[in-house]
């Protein structure tokens, strides 16, 4: 049987969008006071007429689609995957009126990116840019981080029935308070108090540096979003490189390391118990993943540079962290990391593949079913040495000891068919156009895991069909394919009726 | 014979750094670094930003969109920079003798140039920020536009308000 939704649960899907495009409008006004603050006026022209347009279109859709029926679990992964193609389409519309891009398509691809934390850009003269524009950059980041319905979830007052569809399907599998919606405000919380704290280090290591202090508060702000929300956008075209400050590159790895861990283990280390964070099975396969990459990557970098260890060390550990934190930012040009032996980039890769802490703001395959899939070959593998008699148990633990189940396993599984099919076929779509092998596979793990580490690929110069290919990846990937195939599935329903 | 002299004229032509009277591009050098690596060169770009540091600043610098940092030992004279290149600014433009290092290990292994010495060669300036008559048009009808649909919406909300409130 295949499921198909009424016409009153179709109307009810476009009002929810109309309110959401509603609510984006309304975040308009966040850019907009800076730069009426700043007196940036034809930035505050360009934020003031995104908003009076996605407050039209919102109403309209409020207007032509009334609100029929509570949406049924499934269509709340449609509504998901919807806003996460809708909303960056209209947050692009600011950037597009900047002048720094060279098309609208180039513009949802900055915008696209900004929202699921992945980083490429394609912006032209970023040095010019005006700072309402910047922070718009880095607040959309911010916001696609934390989950754009996690956003408007902590905004309502009562819980609906779809809540829960809509949660899981911006992939979140995990809720750390009994509700949807106090789980939604803890997790702001924790990001508004890391937010202030962060900030104020950044921007006085700023000031260290030698910038000047507007600059290194607004770098401060810039960097905290980007970093704790894994995103890898940066105010200039240098990266971390721009201000020549190794304290300020540790300070950013913390933050980024940060922004990679389970929102559930920052509860633990907040109100519980910190030593959790030492037996979770997240953390665990972090460590391992982290330190084998960061062996071999040294390993192949000392063999073929001859630069000192020490420079080594430090731009392997950025480097690896990273790209497993999917944070994206750099502390190397994009020279550099082409000069880099072809064996380093493939651990780079693996690290950008492998992700972060599941409901983090990383992306990726995700460490939790990294460690999963692990398990699961060490328990088969014992099953081959010991006697047929013997009868064993796997468990894992993660905030409790669970049971290593089937069912468990092969959803982690699916996942991770998925994320490779996708790293892969980028890769292929890139060979296709004209790419070597490597660097194609690189920048499309990058996009699709949602890191923004690049080999020079993305580029405003690059064919449209590879800028298409990465948006519909970033798109996917921060979704975790789950939202993206529900609705393909209703998609094609819709068509069988 | 006349192959060593078309040989000659080849490598002539093709190294950038003998086409005397020219600056080289950020871009050229970042493109071709492991042939720049450690020569001296001269490039002339916008002061992005200038760091002091104590034995010395790093004087951040833009050109065609690509960027560099650049070491200035406290012994280098450095011109007055007044400009930054930023939203509101057109930063000053410098000229820079230096040597370029791809992986300069005694500055954390940046790509960067050591200045040996810097001239200022035109002042940078403000930019407009007046808004132009095409993004004023632009907010005038879209706000117009929202006025009119925020205005039916409101209308038909308080009529299926009061038709709700009679049942």
């Amino acid at each position: 049987m295949i499921f198909s939704p009424s016409k009153e649960s179709i109307s009810s899907l476009l009002n929810l969008l109309g309110r959401l495009l509603c609510f984006l409008g309304l975040l308009f006004l966040v850019p907009a006071a800076i730069a009426l603050f700043l007196g940036e006026n034809p930035a505050l022209f360009d934020f003031l007429t995104s908003l009076f347009i996605t407050e039209t279109i919102g109403l309209l859709f409020l207007l032509f689609f009334p609100y029929k029926q509570d949406l049924d679990y499934s269509l709340a992964f449609l509504l998901v995957a919807l806003v996460w193609l809708i909303l960056p389409l209209f947050s692009a519309l600011p950037l597009w009126f900047s002048g720094h891009f060279k098309s609208f398509l180039d513009a949802f691809f900055d915008s696209m990116s900004g929202f699921t934390t992945t980083g490429l850009s394609l912006i032209r003269d970023l040095d010019h840019l005006s700072y309402s524009h910047n922070f718009f950059r880095h607040f959309i980041m911010f916001l696609g981080g934390q989950g754009i319905i996690i956003v408007a979830l902590s905004f309502s007052q009562k819980a609906s029935s779809y809540g829960v569809g809509l949660y899981v399907g911006e992939a979140r599998q995990e809720r750390i308070l009994p509700s949807i919606i106090s789980t939604s405000r803890f997790i702001w919380t924790v990001t508004l108090v890391y937010f202030v704290i962060g900030s104020l280090l950044l921007f006085l290591l700023g000031l260290k540096t030698g910038l000047p202090c507007k600059k290194a508060l607004f770098h401060g702000m810039f960097l905290f979003m980007a970093g704790f929300d894994t995103g890898g956008f940066t105010p200039q075209t240098l990266n971390l490189s721009y201000y020549h400050s190794l304290s300020l590159e540790l300070a950013t790895l913390i933050v980024m390391l940060l922004g990679s861990l389970n929102f559930n283990l920052h509860y633990f280390l907040w109100r519980k118990n910190p030593k959790e964070i030492l037996k979770n099975i997240e953390t665990r396969t972090f460590f391992i993943s982290f330190s084998l990459l960061f062996i071999f990557l040294n390993l192949t970098l000392a063999l073929s540079s001859k630069l000192p260890l020490l420079e080594l060390f430090r731009k392997g550990l950025y480097q690896i962290l990273t790209a497993h934190t999917g944070c994206g930012f750099s502390n190397l040009t994009v020279s550099q990391l082409k000069s880099w032996p072809e064996g380093s980039l493939v651990f780079i890769i693996i690290a950008m593949a492998l992700g972060g802490g599941v409901g983090s703001t990383t992306g990726g395959i995700k460490l939790m079913r990294i460690g999963l899939l692990f398990k699961s070959i060490v328990a088969e593998v014992k099953t081959w040495i010991f006697p047929v008699q013997v009868k064993m148990q796997e468990k894992y633990h993660h905030l409790q000891d669970f049971l290593l189940e089937d069912r468990r396993v092969k959803l982690a599984f699916i996942v991770f068919f998925f994320y490779l099919l996708s790293y892969l076929g980028g890769a292929v779509i890139g060979v296709l156009l004209g790419y070597p092998f490597l660097p194609a596979l690189f920048e499309s793990t990058s996009a699709s895991a949602n890191v923004g580490l690049t080999l020079g690929i993305t580029s405003p110069q690059m064919p449209v069909l590879l800028k298409l290919t990465y948006i519909i990846q970033m798109w996917a990937g921060r979704l975790e394919f789950v939202s993206v195939v529900a609705s393909l599935g209703i998609i094609i329903s819709l068509f069988k009726k | 014979m006349r192959k060593i002299f078309l040989l000659f004229l080849l490598i002539l032509t093709n190294m950038p750094c003998l086409q005397a009277g020219e600056f080289i591009k950020i871009k050229e050098l970042l493109a071709k670094s492991s042939f720049w690596d450690s020569k001296e060169v001269e490039v002339k770009a916008e002061v992005l930003d200038v760091l002091r540091r104590k034995k010395g600043s790093w004087i951040n610098i833009l050109d065609q969109g690509v960027s560099l940092g650049v070491w200035v030992p406290k012994e280098v004279e450095l011109p007055q920079i007044i400009y930054l290149a930023g939203p509101e600014e057109r930063g000053d433009l410098i000229r820079i003798r230096g040597r370029f290092y791809f992986n300069n290990p005694r500055h954390l292994g940046q790509t960067m140039i050591s200045a040996e010495k810097i001239s200022l060669v035109k002042r940078g300036g403000k930019f407009s920020l007046e808004p132009s008559l095409k993004k004023r048009r632009a907010l005038f009808l879209w706000a117009l536009l929202f006025l009119i649909t925020g205005t039916v919406y409101l209308i038909r909300n308080l009529r299926y308000a009061r038709g709700t409130s009679k049942t």
